[in-house]
This record gives C-alpha cells, sequence and structure tokens, in this order.
C-alpha cells in the first residue's frame, strides 16, 4: 500500500515539475529584456570584478531598474580570455553582457588574446580604480624618488612587483619610461594576495596595487611612495601623486561593460542608461566607498576615446622577456620519455610476475563499453543542443538502466522513477536554487 | 572579552544553531556525493548569502567546509570514490578494510580521527594565528618551489610498487597541467588551437574522471559480481575504545600537527595535508604495520582523515590573520569576506574581532555537530551507495556530468572528465598508479610559478634553491626519501 502511495507521490512531483518546466521559455514581446541578461564575469565568485558586477546586480535589481534581472555566470580561466571569447562569439541579442576591465586590451597587446575591445561593442566604463606604488615599513626608500634613481643608478636589480600581461605590468613599463635609464626587475606575482605576501616577506623592493588593495592591507606594515593619477585622492589624502613628483604615470583600471558586436545600438544605449542609472544609486555609492572605488560612469564619446587611447598607448609598450627562463614543457616531456622508458624496459626485461588479472571474474567490458558510449552520445546530444537537458537525462537513464538491468520488467518502474526524479529535481536545484543554465 | 561573548550569542541563538546543523549536513552530503565538492557547495552558495548578516553567512560557510572534508570519507571507504579531492588517501586503506568485511570499523576510525584532527587543528588557530602569519611570509617563491619538490617526492615513493612507473604517472600529471597561460611569456601553449583550453584542464573534471569515471567503468566491467558497496551495521563499533585511543593517539596527534602545517601553508590544502601526514605514518611504522599499508590499515585511515581535517584551522589562519587563502576553499571563502565588505588581517582582529570569533567558534560547533551526525546518519547516507548497481551507475555519471558542467557551463570540461576516465581506465589496467598523475597535476603550476617568479627575481639564478635554509632543508629531505629506499633495495640485493 505504501509502496503504491509512494509511486502516486513520484508520479504526482513529476507531473507538477513538467508543470513548472512548460512555463519557462514561453512568451514573447517587442521591447528589450524579455528575458534575464546573462552578465559574464571571466573571474572566479569572490573576486574584484566578480564582486563589483554583484553590487551593481544587486543595485539594479532592489531599485527596478529592469524589468529583468541581470544574471551573473562566472568563466574564469586563461587570463580572461575564456569569459571574452564566450561574448565574442555569443549571439548579439544584447542577452549576454561582458564585464572585463582593461586586462581585454592589455592582453591583446601582450599577444595573450587574439582581439581587443575592437571585437565589442562597449556599453559604459563604470567605478575607477587607482593604482598605487608600495614598499615594505622597514624599506630603505624614503621616497618615490629613491626608488626611481635607483632603478637608474643600478638597473634591473630592484624586486619589482607586477602581475605579468595585466594593467599592473604596464604601469611598471611607464614608470620606467618616465625616466631614462632606468629599469626594474620585474617580477610576476600573481594577485594582489600573493604580492603582498612577497612584498612583506623581503623577496620584493617595491610593488603595484590597486587603491581598494591599499586600503585592504594597510596595517600590515606597508608604506605607499606614490599614487599613480591625476590628482590626489580623497582616501588617501596624504600619498603624493606621481606626476607631482615627476613621473607623470596615470594608471587607473575601470570595469568595462561589453556586448558582442554588431548588437542594436538602441539595445547598448538602454543597457548603457541601466548602468548609470545603477551607479548613481545609493547603494552603490556606499559599497564603492567601503571598496575605495571611484563611482564614476564613462559613456558614449568618452568611452570610445579612453579605449583608443589605451589601446594605443598598450599596443606601443614593449613587454619582451627580460631573464632566461626555463622551457617547462621541454622538460615535461624529456621527464615522460625517460620514465616511460624506464617503465618499458621493466615491462620488456624485468621478471615476469604472475598476472594478478587471472583471479578475476570474467570482465563485462561488453556492459562498461556500452554504457560509456551511451554517455557518450547523451553528452553530444546536450553538447550540440540536440536535447535539453531533463530530456536527455531522462533518455540516456532509461535508456542505459534497460541495458544494465537486462530489460527486467519488475525494476521498470524505478529505472523510470529515478530518470525523471534525477532529471527534473537536478534541473531545479540547479536552474531555480543555483542559477546555473544548464544545457 | 565582549567580542567573544557577542560571537557566542551569535553561534548559540537557534538561528545560529540551525545553520550550523543545515550547513554540515549540507556539507557532509556534497562531501558524500563524488563530483560535487564543497568548493562547489561554498561557490554556490556565496551568493546565497548576500542577503545575509556576515557573522551568519560565515556561520553557515564554516560549517559547510567542515561537512564537505568529512563527507568524502563515506564515498570513500565503502565505493573507493573520493567525494572530495581530500579523501583521496582514505581510499587507499578504508576501502580494503570495508571490503575485508569491516565497514563500521573503517568508518569510525575515519570519522573519530576526522573530529580528532578537527579539535587539535582548532586548538591551534586559535592559538598560533597571529605568530604563525609573520612566519608565513618569511618563505621565498624557492622555498615554495622546494616543498612542492618534497611533495612530489613524497607520492611517488607511497604511490605503488614502483617508483618509476610513480614519476611516470607524476610526469604525465605535470604535463597535463601544461596547456593555457605560459607563465613566463604570457602566451598560450599546448592548446592545439582549442580556445578552451585557453585556461588549461581544470582541476575538477580530471580528478572526476581520474577518480570516479574510471571506477565506474571498472564497476561497469564487474557487475555480475556481487555488489561491494558495503553494508554498515552495527553502530557500536563505530566508536573508539579505550585500546584504540592508547594505540593510536601518537598517530592521531602527529597527523594532526602536520595537517594544520601543511594547511596554513598558502596554496595547498586538505589532499596534500593527508597524503604528507600518511606517507608519515607510513614511513614511522615498524615493517608488520607497514605491510598492512594499502591493505587495510588503520594507522593509515587514521592518519589520512586527522590531517584533511586538520589542515581546515591550519588553513583559516593566514585567511584570517593576513587575507592570504591556504587553499580553494579558502580562496571563496576570502572572496566571502570581501562582498560582505570585511578585510580580513590583523585590522580584522582590531575592528571586527566578533567575527574572528565567529569563525573560530563556528569551526569547533561545526566539528561537534560533524562527529554526532557522521555516527547517527553514516548508514543512512552509506545507502547512498547500495542503490542497486545498475541503477547507482547511470545516476552517478549525471551527477559527474553535471558537476563538471556546472563549474563554468560549458561542455569542454564534460569531455576532459570523460576523457580522463578512460585515461585513468586505462592507467588501472597496466597498473600506473593514478594519485602521483593527480598530484602532479595540482602541485606544478604551483611550483612552475614559484620557480618562474624565483627565477625572475633572482635574474636567472638557480642557486638559491640550495642557499635559502628552508629550501635547502626541503631539497635534502627529498634527495634522502630517494636515496634511502634505493639503498636498502642496493643492500638486499
Amino acid at each position: 500500500m505504501l509502496k503504491i502511495a509512494g509511486h502516486f507521490l513520484i508520479v504526482f512531483l513529476i507531473l507538477l515539475a513538467g508543470f513548472q518546466y512548460s512555463k519557462i521559455g514561453s512568451g514573447s514581446g517587442e521591447s528589450f529584456p524579455q528575458r534575464p541578461v546573462r552578465v559574464v564575469v571571466p573571474f572566479n565568485p569572490g573576486g574584484g570584478t566578480d564582486t563589483y558586477a554583484r553590487i551593481l546586480q544587486k543595485a539594479i535589481k532592489d531599485n527596478d531598474l529592469m524589468p529583468q534581472p541581470l544574471v551573473i555566470v562566472n568563466k574564469p580561466g586563461g587570463g580572461a580570455t575564456i569569459g571574452s571569447n564566450y561574448v565574442k562569439d555569443a549571439r548579439n541579442d544584447g542577452y549576454t553582457l561582458l564585464c572585463l576591465h582593461e586586462a581585454l586590451m592589455t592582453s591583446h597587446a601582450t599577444g595573450q588574446s587574439m582581439y581587443g575591445a575592437e571585437a565589442f561593442e562597449a556599453v559604459a566604463a563604470t567605478g575607477e580604480m587607482g593604482q598605487v606604488v608600495l614598499v615594505a615599513n622597514e624599506s630603505l626608500f624614503a621616497t618615490m624618488n629613491d626608488l626611481m634613481e635607483t632603478a637608474k643608478a643600478e638597473p634591473e636589480t630592484l624586486k619589482f612587483g607586477v602581475n605579468l600581461g595585466t594593467p599592473t605590468h604596464f604601469s611598471g613599463i611607464q614608470l620606467e619610461n618616465t625616466l631614462p635609464g632606468a629599469r626594474f626587475r620585474l617580477v610576476t606575482t600573481g594577485g594582489g594576495a600573493n604580492r603582498l605576501a612577497a612584498l612583506m616577506g623581503g623577496h620584493l623592493d617595491a610593488a603595484i596595487f590597486s587603491v581598494g588593495e591599499l586600503i585592504r592591507f594597510r596595517g600590515n606594515g606597508l608604506r605607499a611612495l606614490a599614487y599613480l593619477g591625476e590628482s590626489r585622492l580623497d582616501a588617501i589624502p596624504e600619498i603624493p601623486t606621481a606626476k607631482e613628483l615627476g613621473y607623470p604615470v596615470y594608471s587607473s583600471n575601470l570595469q568595462y561593460w561589453w556586448l558582442p558586436k554588431g548588437t542594436d545600438p538602441e539595445i547598448i544605449d538602454y543597457m548603457a542608461s541601466v548602468l548609470k542609472q545603477a551607479m548613481e544609486t545609493d547603494y552603490v555609492l556606499e559599497r564603492s566607498k567601503e571598496l575605495e572605488i571611484l563611482p564614476r560612469t564613462i559613456l558614449g564619446d568618452e568611452l570610445a576615446e579612453r579605449i583608443e587611447s589605451k589601446t594605443k598607448l598598450f599596443s606601443l609598450m614593449k613587454t619582451e622577456q627580460r631573464v632566461d627562463l626555463p622551457d617547462v614543457t621541454v622538460w615535461t616531456i624529456a621527464a615522460i620519455c625517460v620514465f616511460g622508458a624506464m617503465v618499458l624496459g621493466k615491462i620488456v626485461f624485468g621478471k615476469r610476475t604472475i598476472s594478478e588479472n587471472a583471479k578475476e571474474g570474467r570482465m563485462r567490458y561488453d556492459l562498461a563499453f556500452g554504457t560509456v558510449g551511451m554517455c557518450l552520445v547523451y553528452v553530444l546530444l546536450m553538447g550540440l543542443g540536440v536535447l535539453p537537458f531533463v530530456w536527455a537525462t531522462i533518455a540516456f537513464i532509461v535508456a542505459s538502466g534497460l541495458y544494465l538491468t537486462s530489460c527486467d520488467k519488475r525494476k521498470l518502474v524505478y529505472v523510470f522513477e529515478v530518470a525523471f526524479t534525477m532529471s527534473f529535481g537536478l534541473h531545479y536545484v540547479f536552474t531555480v536554487l543555483f542559477t546555473i543554465q544548464l544545457p | 572579552m565582549e567580542a567573544i561573548t557577542t560571537a557566542s550569542a551569535y553561534l548559540f541563538s537557534v538561528q545560529g544553531l540551525f545553520l550550523i546543523v543545515i550547513g554540515t549536513a549540507l556539507g557532509i552530503t556534497m562531501g558524500a556525493i563524488p563530483g560535487l565538492t564543497g568548493a562547489m557547495l561554498i561557490a554556490l552558495t556565496l551568493p546565497l548569502t548576500f542577503g545575509m548578516d556576515p557573522v551568519n553567512a560565515f556561520i553557515l560557510l564554516i560549517s559547510m567546509y567542515v561537512g564537505a572534508v568529512s563527507g568524502g570519507l563515506i564515498t570513500a571507504t565503502l565505493l573507493r570514490m573520493p567525494g572530495t579531492p581530500a579523501s583521496i588517501m582514505t581510499t587507499l586503506d578504508g576501502y580494503p578494510m570495508a571490503r575485508a568485511g569491516k565497514p563500521g570499523r573503517a568508518l569510525g576510525l575515519g570519522i573519530t580521527a576526522s573530529f580528532v584532527g578537527g579539535c587539535i587543528s582548532w586548538l591551534f588557530l586559535i592559538s598560533l594565528s597571529a605568530p604563525i602569519a609573520k612566519y608565513s611570509t618569511k618563505l621565498g617563491p624557492f622555498d615554495f618551489f622546494s616543498l612542492v619538490l618534497l611533495a612530489l617526492v613524497l607520492i611517488a615513493s607511497i604511490g605503488g610498487k614502483s617508483i618509476s612507473r610513480s614519476f611516470f604517472s607524476a610526469s604525465l600529471g605535470v604535463f597535463a597541467s601544461l596547456p593555457g597561460i605560459d607563465k613566463a611569456t604570457g602566451n598560450l601553449r599546448l592548446t592545439f588551437g582549442f580556445d578552451e583550453l585557453n585556461g588549461g584542464l581544470k582541476l575538477l573534471p580530471v580528478l572526476i574522471g581520474m577518480f570516479a569515471i574510471s571506477q565506474i567503468i571498472l564497476d561497469l566491467c564487474r557487475i555480475g559480481e556481487t555488489i561491494t558497496v558495503i553494508p554498515v551495521k552495527r553502530k557500536r563499533e563505530m566508536l573508539f575504545k579505550l585500546k584504540d585511543w592508547k594505540d593510536q593517539s601518537f598517530n592521531l596527534l602527529r597527523s594532526s600537527v602536520i595537517g594544520t602545517w601543511i594547511g596554513i601553508l598558502p596554496g595547498i590544502g586538505a589532499n596534500i595535508g593527508s597524503v604528507t601526514a600518511y606517507s608519515a605514518a607510513k614511513s614511522m611504522a615498524t615493517p608488520e604495520e607497514r605491510e598492512q599499508f594499502g591493505k587495510g590499515s588503520e594507522i593509515g585511515i587514521v592518519a589520512a582523515e586527522s590531517a584533511n581535517n586538520a589542515t581546515i584551522g591550519g588553513s583559516l589562519i593566514p585567511l584570517i590573520s593576513l587575507g592570504i587563502p591556504g587553499s580553494v576553499i579558502d580562496a571563496i571563502l576570502l572572496g566571502g569576506l570581501l562582498i560582505h565588505g570585511l578585510q580580513p588581517g590583523p585590522l580584522l582582529f582590531q575592528q571586527n574581532p566578533e567575527m574572528v570569533y565567529t569563525i573560530m567558534g563556528s569551526m569547533i560547533v561545526a566539528n561537534i555537530f560533524m562527529f554526532f551526525f557522521m555516527v547517527f546518519a553514516v548508514r543512512y547516507l552509506a545507502r547512498l551507495a547500495s542503490v542497486p548497481r545498475s541503477m547507482l551507475m547511470p545516476v552517478i555519471l549525471v551527477f559527474c556530468i553535471v558537476g563538471s558542467f556546472a563549474l563554468s557551463t560549458r561542455m569542454f570540461d564534460v569531455w576532459t572528465m570523460l576523457f580522463f576516465g578512460l585515461l585513468g581506465f586505462a592507467f588501472e589496467r597496466i597498473k600506473i598508479p593514478l594519485a602521483p598523475f593527480v598530484i602532479g597535476f595540482i602541485l606544478a603550476p604551483i611550483a612552475e610559478e614559484n620557480l618562474l617568479m624565483g627565477l625572475m627575481a633572482s635574474n636567472g639564478s638557480y642557486l638559491p634553491i640550495i642557499q635559502r635554509p628552508v629550501s635547502l632543508i626541503f631539497v635534502v629531505a627529498s634527495i634522502a626519501l630517494l636515496a634511502i629506499p634505493l639503498y636498502k633495495r642496493y643492500r638486499l640485493k
């Protein structure tokens, strides 16, 4: 009796889930946006760009600036090229945005990616983050002048921390260019936290940080020598600008919002106005202050000008490698060959041991590879977009379940139950609770 | 003092306790499902906590962390699939012991070891945060490089019977970590024109493939045999007896201290902690005990599980005292602190001491709850695995596929996972150990980055590797670890 009730319950839930599911994706109209707009953040959740995008997302939602929500999608890796590449190739219907700072331009200048800003439609640039040059408290360099003169007197000895191929790298080179003959020993350090540890441990002489990082790390025994901006910053009034000291370097970074090339100009203008309104909300102003980000918004011609001048600036700089570094690829392949030869040698010349396989029972390779084959078809169907996740999953579980149980009639009901609960359940958990789009 | 009162008021409120129960239980469940890891759970929960009070948010997240690292031992023991990367080492002994008819004993050892490991590392967390933070900045890039070298030698010496096979496996693992952006030049390497490879192969798809998929294929081959998912009957055999405490107390202490110490070091977390403690336990065991390693050694299970839980307390030390993550999960937690407008570092101790004490407090409360929950619920959690094999395998396959896909919502990761599943199956067939491959794959980027950083700082000179005292110690230890077995074998002949 209980069992029958259980079956009914599951069937009921399936029907309910199916009903819910059928509602998604219906509806059409004229004005943009008709469905949630995805914002691709090409970094991990919790990073600077991600944090910032989510602040704007919340402001837009809480103040009803858009009839549909923004959905943040993280696509990290490859120096942001995975996310940017994804948006570059996305449909230009306005429903896929990229939120990425000037790394889009710098990675093109260093040859990391084949495209730069020209492959996108720029919507807006929001929130300006300044950069500062830091040394450890006990450093011998009292002023920016000391640092630069030493870099000139003893070129390539000062260990200067940057992140290769990113805006910090270019700031380092820009600083060198202001004093002929000055050369740092540029050291790549990865993210801000690593750079901080290296600076504090005495593994670096100086390093570039963002203003936000300076505020966050202040009190850890660090001293700022200069702010790389046009005029002093309210939050750190005691720190002189590099320009005042005779090294005119302006380096700031903004979060740019990009749409795929060829997007309808009306949609671009609409998104720009939504972002501008969001930037003016109390919430954004308050959070920007906390994070030491200037709540600046650049749109239209000014934006185009900035992108053009930055692209030109980056492309003019030389980012050649300064130290002979080992080719890790060659060494790894050599190691594989050496150890592979040792293993082969042992197999060929070594003593034969009695195969343990003999003890094993009959191996059902047919079942294993049959199921793996079905699995490949299943992934292929979803990958090519032939079937959506729910139906493909039901089909896969039913097919492989029947195959593995040799169509046992007693298990038939369970196979279907598992198939339906798994597919609808997972779909619900991921798309509704975790807001992850399944294929 | 006032901050401690505030923090306990939060922790022991109805809401606080509810969050700990939910967080720990969810963490254990996620940890117990291969393919879904704690890192993923925490990363996915983070956005849900935006609307919450930051203190409550961190009670939830820390509980999930504790639960996820602990939950992995269930499937590691009963299915030989590490539910999370942290319990790779538990598969080596937990599974053989469970197969030998003592699943309850194997789980019980793991659970109690996890609990003790968590408690010991918690003591370090509350007492050592400030002084340890000062020390960790003294380690330079070359020190990290030598440390990774040492870890690779360690894994090769325990990976299997043959050191050359282990090194072969490890070097292939290093190779698999190479595609993507060359850290020295910033150019792409070994991507063969696939844009998806720009970011390299992701850890999770490779790991799920190597360990879960290859095991599924193997299980499917043996589907005719009786199911090896082992039922757990009696609860009593899960608890430590007086004799166990006497036998294992030194092992528990040593492994927990190693785990804590590895946790403190940036970048390496629970998996390396348990690898290192396991190797240490093996090398310090008597010959009769050593014979048992890999066949169901109690010492091995206790070492691996106490160490991986001990890394939690250890890795929280640099996180809260310097704002530098000690592991992948801590990197996500760091992001969480920043989203909630909190600046970790010495400033956090001054400005938000209640946050510091909440993190410390929720770790110990979640640890205690984890122990009871695991002891009472492990049999039911294990049922997740005792579903008929013909039903379970397709379901686990779907979980692995969805888990890999959800990481960065792309099919490429799913293909990667399937590829490494077939590769792992092939490795097993020709008796090449899988663990060195995975360890090489995880550690190579850390080693490469630090080597390049060191070389750029030393202007291309390799000498600091043996000039820096810490680095020298690691290098000497690696050479000794390699030389001693070779010398012994030579003498035997």
